[in-house]
């Protein structure tokens, strides 16, 4: 670093401060990144659905039918670990049983989503998977764009709850952007 | 021959200024430090201290300070960004003088550093999206605040102390410095077009990108309390009103209030802390939360300043000075022409508020044998388009070129100077001619 280098990080240093970084957080909040500058296709969504997801949100319809183009992958998960529970402790029928309920309630609310976004012309598959939530969604987002996920995704209490623990897990460990609906 | 204690007195000035200059100690603690063995060897007596400390000064920055960071807090700043680089419509050369213009008005009426610090990252943010070398503007963005600062009694700190000391109105500054900052802000314009005009070119599709990526941007959002929002504009109206009226202010108010005096006048540094005070009393901002916010390092800075120049003063230095300027210069014509050019070109050296700190008291004594009415101007101009004459010479060149180094943006001292001298000798040379022809001295 020059003489010259030094003299102008010093002074600017004694002038302003950590002001400088105040403000850049501020405009950050309405100014894009470098980054974000950069255009992101988005051709693969992955919206995950589980039993916590009780009604069709029309508002993420909506919102995902701004990116042209783009197929969305629906994909019921239906956790695998109390499947096995319930067969350990009760029996292979109460384990099929919950199952079976557990696929029914997921082919409704697939196709529910599915009418949703065909009627806005979004075009969309449909999955129905025994694993993880949060493993499962991990391995496969890498194959998407864009992850979508509700709010209360893998909530034991989707009626209270704001914002479940899954959630915020997955938004910090997905390196896709993720929108929390 | 010096006298052992001038020759202290000097030798503490010399090292206090080259600290500042080189800035390895913080200059506030370098003029507090120089302050305190002044004080400590007795050639600014503790009782007289508090008189070379120039509380006008002092208290107009502090008031100031308050109404900026209140509304700061509004948004207010950021919104005048983004609604200049939409007005631009995505054209360079629009960029350039919006933000120019822009510049120059705030810096007028508000402190040049807090206005090149929240213009700079939108002026980076729009030359990244035109993909244009950024340092062109971020050149006429420096430039034209401190030729803007120059127009007006609060936009620049030498203003401000030059103004509290030889008692100046705000609308003596308007009136003679506001024309030769509106002459020199066109003139800055023109040489910025002529040499980097040709460079600012993007094609019609870019300029349609550009236009409607920063339409994308909402200056509705950079409002972060639309009701502090409001009150800020309102309060900083006010503010300029009474500073256009300070002087005569009891004239107006005895046709509201017969019982004022009409004789009432209030000093710009009353002015600003009654700003500060209606607007922390309205917008219910919290005081502690403001008043951390003040920049104590310039006022202790500034106030270490005054005392070191007292020292010089209580030693008799700025006499001999004086006495040998006298002997330089027979005229007014001739003293103007020394101040303004050695006032731009040592500001260019050593920062134009150093600077200043140690000529006003060089002026006042120059009193006793000519009218020194002009010289103020001269002093100030020279001080505030002094400037632009290096990177180092005004605070606001410092934050720009800092906070475009953190970009990653890097303007050498040599490509700062070229144009930087440039400006300052044409803007001090028009400067000049204007005040001579405005004293009658043409």
């Amino acid at each position: 670093m020059t003489y010259y280098e030094g003299l102008i990080k010093r002074r600017f240093k004694d002038l302003i401060s950590s002001k400088y970084e105040a403000i850049q957080k501020e405009y950050s909040e309405y100014i894009l990144s470098e980054e974000e500058m950069r255009p992101h296709e988005i051709k693969k969504i992955l919206l995950p659905l589980d039993f916590s997801v009780t009604e069709v949100s029309e508002s993420i319809c909506e919102l995902l039918s701004v990116y042209e183009n783009a197929t969305v992958t629906l994909t019921f998960i239906t956790d695998e670990q109390i499947h096995e529970i319930i067969r350990a402790s009760l029996d292979d029928a109460a384990a099929e049983e919950f199952i079976r309920k557990k696929e029914d309630y997921g082919e409704r609310l697939l196709d529910d989503y599915e009418h949703c976004l065909t009627s806005r012309n979004i075009p969309c598959r449909r999955r129905m998977i025994l694993g993880n939530k949060q493993q499962d969604i991990l391995k496969i987002a890498p194959d998407f764009d864009m992850v979508v996920l509700p709010k209360c995704f893998a909530s034991n209490h989707p009626d209270s709850c704001e914002i479940s623990g899954d959630a915020i897990i997955l938004a910090q460990l997905l390196g896709q952007p993720t929108i929390i609906f | 021959m010096l006298a052992t204690v001038q020759l202290l007195a000097l030798v503490i000035f010399i090292a206090t200024y080259i600290l500042i200059i080189d800035e390895r100690i913080h200059r506030a603690v370098a003029a507090m430090a120089g302050a305190a063995v002044v004080v400590f060897l007795g050639i600014v007596p503790w009782d007289s201290m508090l008189e070379h400390i120039d509380f006008g000064t002092i208290f107009l920055l502090m008031g100031m300070m308050i109404i900026i960071n209140v509304s700061r807090q509004s948004g207010l700043f950021e919104y005048i960004a983004i609604r200049t680089a939409k007005l631009a419509k995505g054209s360079p050369i629009m960029v350039l003088i919006l933000f120019s213009v822009v510049t120059a008005i705030v810096s007028a009426f508000l402190d040049n550093v807090t206005t090149v610090l929240l213009l700079t990252p939108m002026l980076l943010y729009i030359t990244k999206l035109m993909n244009l070398n950024p340092v062109p503007f971020l050149m006429a963005e420096i430039i034209s605040s401190n030729v803007g600062g120059a127009a007006t009694l609060i936009g620049d700190p030498p203003n401000i102390m030059i103004a509290s000391s030889a008692g100046l109105t705000f609308n003596e500054f308007i009136t003679t410095m506001g024309p030769i900052a509106a002459v020199d802000m066109v003139l800055v314009l023109i040489i910025f077009l002529v040499i980097y005009g040709r460079s600012m070119k993007v094609t019609k599709e870019e300029k349609e990108v550009i236009t409607k990526t920063i339409n994308n941007l909402d200056e509705q959002a950079a409002i972060t309390d639309t009701r502090l929002f409001k009150k800020a504009i309102a309060v900083i109206l006010m503010v300029v009103v009474l500073f256009f009226t300070h002087s005569s202010i009891g004239t107006y108010l005895h046709v509201i209030f017969p019982f004022v005096d009409p004789s009432l006048a209030l000093e710009p540094a009353e002015v600003a802390l009654i700003g500060a005070a209606v607007i922390l009393i309205w917008s219910r901002v919290q005081p502690d939360e403001i008043f951390e916010k003040i920049e104590w390092t310039a006022l202790f800075f500034f106030a270490g300043l005054f005392i070191i120049v007292g020292a010089l003063v209580n030693t008799g230095i700025v006499e001999m000075v004086s006495q040998y300027m006298i002997s330089m210069v027979s005229t007014q014509f001739e003293a103007m022409f020394v101040i303004a050019w050695f006032a731009a070109f040592a500001s260019a050296i050593v920062d134009n508020i150093p600077l200043t700190a140690a000529l006003i008291p060089l002026i006042h004594d120059l009193s006793g044998t000519m009218d020194v009415y002009p010289l103020w101007w001269a002093l100030s101009l020279g001080a505030c388009m002094g400037g632009n004459g290096t990177a180092i010479a005004a605070s606001a060149n410092i934050v720009v070129l800092g906070a475009a180094a953190r970009e990653g943006v890097a303007i050498t001292f040599m490509q700062f100077m070229k144009i930087g001298m440039l400006t300052l000798v044409v803007t001090v040379a028009v400067g000049l001619v204007m005040l001579y022809a405005m004293f009658g001295m043409l």
